[in-house]
């Protein structure tokens, strides 16, 4: 294939499912000999050395390119894509629908509007479409991609990360506690419904597990929600019963799957769900809400939950806790469908979806 | 796998076929009124997004005008049509009146003068950066959760007085010594609010006098409590409300209750928020009804605190001479002074007459 594969983003963060994913794909591409950069709209100062700014593409464009656009969020390099004359392809993530962040930043939901707009303006001029899940497709295709392809977000580690002991210590110091500890790990966004887990751990604390705890690790995506979030503890009696955690490290985040007892995920809208192939990789019991890609993802390899009223997502939790041989059977499926996902090689999956795209040299656009 | 029984009993009812409980409702929805919607600030940031952005509110533009309909002569030809063709005309008025008006503020948006419209932008700026370093002084390192530290007051004293306060509130409406209230908006049949509610004592004791409450109270494991303690209209759970006090009677109607018990609340607050609490207890309380606060002795206050929360708190308790001044400024009649029988909680309890 002539050319390069160069990548778009918005913004490159580390220990994002987007920033890790963008950053998997490029290190294969490169490692197939093809050149591939990464170019975004804004830096980000923790890898502003692996980036560049999408404008100066227009200078560096060669014959054969093909331009591999990551979208999640609204961003001017959408419309500017569209203009473009190479090939792109739509690596497509999934846009959180605006009404999610109405009540909480009305920003964040404007930027969320425009970016359904961008997708419904880019998508059927699109050589392809990605999609993490088969939910996501769908939603790629009801904009007008005329073709799709459905690979899992690349960059989760299959075999998992394994903790250092020092972390494991660390934890397990801090968490000595009698009780069982949920974990919840995802942006504290309100699509994310954090708020529906703390209740649902305040109704536990209340009838029957007054020692349960929860730790909740995510950066505060959305600050206004965040904030109610560590009142809503606050006002329930839960301060010292939620440990809310960001920026952990690889390490840090494996010692959390491998201490806890139980991730509990109530999302409202999950394009792929990477928490739940990271905790079947751990061996950690799930029990998670029914929506967007969840049931694709986890299919039989936990406990997958069609409503979350408070009562009942505690009772689910608490019934499994208590039920080892149960909490076996499912890590156990758990393993077999991290395996059937094949996480593992999305990279080199989503490398040969690219490459299908790739055209025979032709002269300077 | 899907989700268990998690019930005992095959044939009794399984978790997947019970509502939501009104708990639970109460549970979610306290973590609904957190949202910023509605809020000065939300308001204030949709507005000035609104100047930055103004292309997202009229992405259709103005409405191009699609004529007079084709069939225009057809829908005359009867009388009875002739009904629908002014209506059609009308309507066709009015979609080229909203497409002008529509075309007019787009002009203007684009037409207006790029200085006058950057400094627009810096001036909406720079009131945003002074309120918020207004709200900064308030509380810089918000550590509104220090009013937490302390105990709530102690309700016991009042237990046997309480229901006292709404004697002569009769099921009819009418207030002591005056007639039937005329408009039917007397408070017989209306709740008394009590916030904060706390181990629910008080509302026990005008439950059992046959009182409809309304128990609000800000801390989950209080109104949790409440709900646990009985179900039903009338138990201790129905009207449990899990919310700040100034908040929730900000949102009550005028004239909707027979009263307000006011405890516990009333002593963080600072003079503006002592103020509103009992501006809006008697607003929403109906005519010949009560508004009563309940304040705790400055000493043992202070005394009941760690020192962080009392040198942090936004307020302290006043004394009873000063909320009979208050309530008397504030349109309730006939503050009076109830000495406590016991502990350390005095009451002044005023009438609401319109």
């Amino acid at each position: 294939m002539s050319g390069g594969v160069h990548l778009f983003v918005p913004m490159l963060h580390r220990h994002d499912a987007v920033g890790e994913h963008t950053r998997a794909l490029r290190d294969r591409l490169t490692a197939a000999g093809l050149a591939s950069r990464i170019y975004t709209e804004r830096p980000d100062p923790a890898t502003r050395a692996e980036t560049r700014p999408y404008l100066d593409y227009a200078a560096d464009a060669e014959a054969g390119d093909v331009l591999v656009y990551q979208f999640a969020t609204q961003s001017v390099i959408a419309g500017w894509l569209a203009a473009r004359p190479e090939p792109v392809v739509v690596n497509y993530h999934s846009v959180t629908p605006p009404e999610f962040f109405g009540p909480w930043n009305n920003g964040i939901t404007r930027g969320q509007v425009a970016a359904l707009q961008e997708l419904a303006h880019l998508a059927p001029t699109a050589a392809l479409g990605i999609a993490d899940s088969a939910f996501v497709a769908d939603e790629l295709r009801r904009a007008g991609c005329p073709r799709t392809v459905v690979v899992p977000v690349a960059g989760v580690s299959d075999p998992p990360v394994e903790p250092s002991g020092e972390a494991l210590d660390r934890l397990r110091a801090r968490h000595s506690g009698p009780g069982p500890r949920w974990l919840s790990v995802g942006r504290l966004a309100p699509n994310k419904a954090h708020h529906h887990t703390i209740a649902a751990l305040f109704v536990a604390r209340a009838e029957g597990a007054p020692d349960a705890s929860l730790t909740l690790v995510g950066s505060p995506t959305e600050p206004a929600y965040a904030a109610a979030l560590h009142r809503y503890a606050a006002a329930l009696g839960l301060a010292g019963a939620v440990d809310f955690v960001s920026g952990v490290s690889d390490d840090e985040l494996a010692a959390q799957y491998r201490t806890a007892d139980v991730l509990v995920m109530l999302s409202d809208h999950e394009g792929f769900g990477v928490p739940l192939v990271e905790a079947m990789g751990h061996g950690l019991p799930i029990v998670a809400f029914d929506a967007g890609a969840v049931s694709e993802v986890l299919g039989d390899a936990g406990v997958l939950l069609d409503r979350k009223t408070p009562r009942h997502v505690a009772s689910v939790v608490s019934n499994l806790l208590a039920d080892p041989a149960e909490r076996e059977r499912l890590t156990g499926i758990g393993r077999a469908r991290l395996a059937a996902l094949d996480v593992g090689r999305a990279g080199e999956r989503l490398f040969e979806a690219v490459r299908t795209v790739a055209r025979p040299a032709r002269g300077p656009a | 796998m899907s989700q268990p029984d998690d019930t005992p009993g095959a044939d009794g009812p399984t978790a997947a076929d019970q509502p939501l409980g009104a708990d639970e409702a109460e549970l979610l929805a306290a973590f609904d009124r957190l949202r910023p919607q509605g809020s000065v600030r939300w308001a204030f940031d949709d507005a000035v997004r609104r100047v930055d952005r103004p292309d997202l509110d009229s992405s259709a533009g103005a409405l191009p005008w699609g004529g007079l309909p084709d069939d225009l002569w057809d829908r005359g030809r009867s009388a009875q049509v002739g009904k629908r063709f002014v209506g059609d005309v009308a309507r066709v008025l009015a979609d080229i009146l909203a497409a002008d008006a529509r075309a007019a503020a787009d002009a203007a948006v684009g037409a207006v003068n790029g200085d006058r419209f950057v400094a627009t932008w810096d001036a909406l700026q720079y009131l945003s950066a002074r309120v918020e370093a207004l709200e900064a002084r308030v509380d810089p390192l918000g550590l509104e959760a220090a009013e937490w530290s302390g105990p709530p007051p102690d309700q016991r004293a009042w237990a046997d007085t309480v229901a006292s306060w709404f004697d002569g509130v009769g099921p009819d409406g009418a207030a002591p010594g005056r007639g039937p209230d005329p408009g039917g908006t007397g408070p017989g049949s209306l709740a008394v609010v009590v916030g904060e509610s706390g181990d629910g004592t008080l509302a026990a004791a005008l439950r059992a006098a046959g009182r409809p409450v309304r128990a609000v109270d800000p801390r989950g494991t209080e109104v949790w409590r409440a709900f646990r303690d009985g179900g039903g209209p009338g138990a201790p759970g129905a009207g449990a409300v899990l919310d700040h006090v100034h908040r929730h009677l900000a949102t009550l109607p005028d004239r909707s209750a027979a009263g307000v018990v006011l405890i516990g609340c009333v002593d963080r607050a600072d003079l503006a928020g002592k103020v509103a609490l009992v501006g809006d207890a008697v607003r929403v309380t109906a005519s010949g009804g009560t508004v009563a606060v309940l304040t705790t002795d400055q000493r043992a206050w202070e005394a009941s605190l760690p020192a962080p929360a009392r040198d942090l708190a936004r307020g302290r308790p006043f004394h009873p001479e000063t909320w009979m001044l208050l309530l008397d400024r504030l349109g309730a009649v006939g503050p009076e002074w109830h000495r406590a029988p016991s502990g350390t909680v005095e009451a002044v309890v005023a009438r609401v007459e319109r």
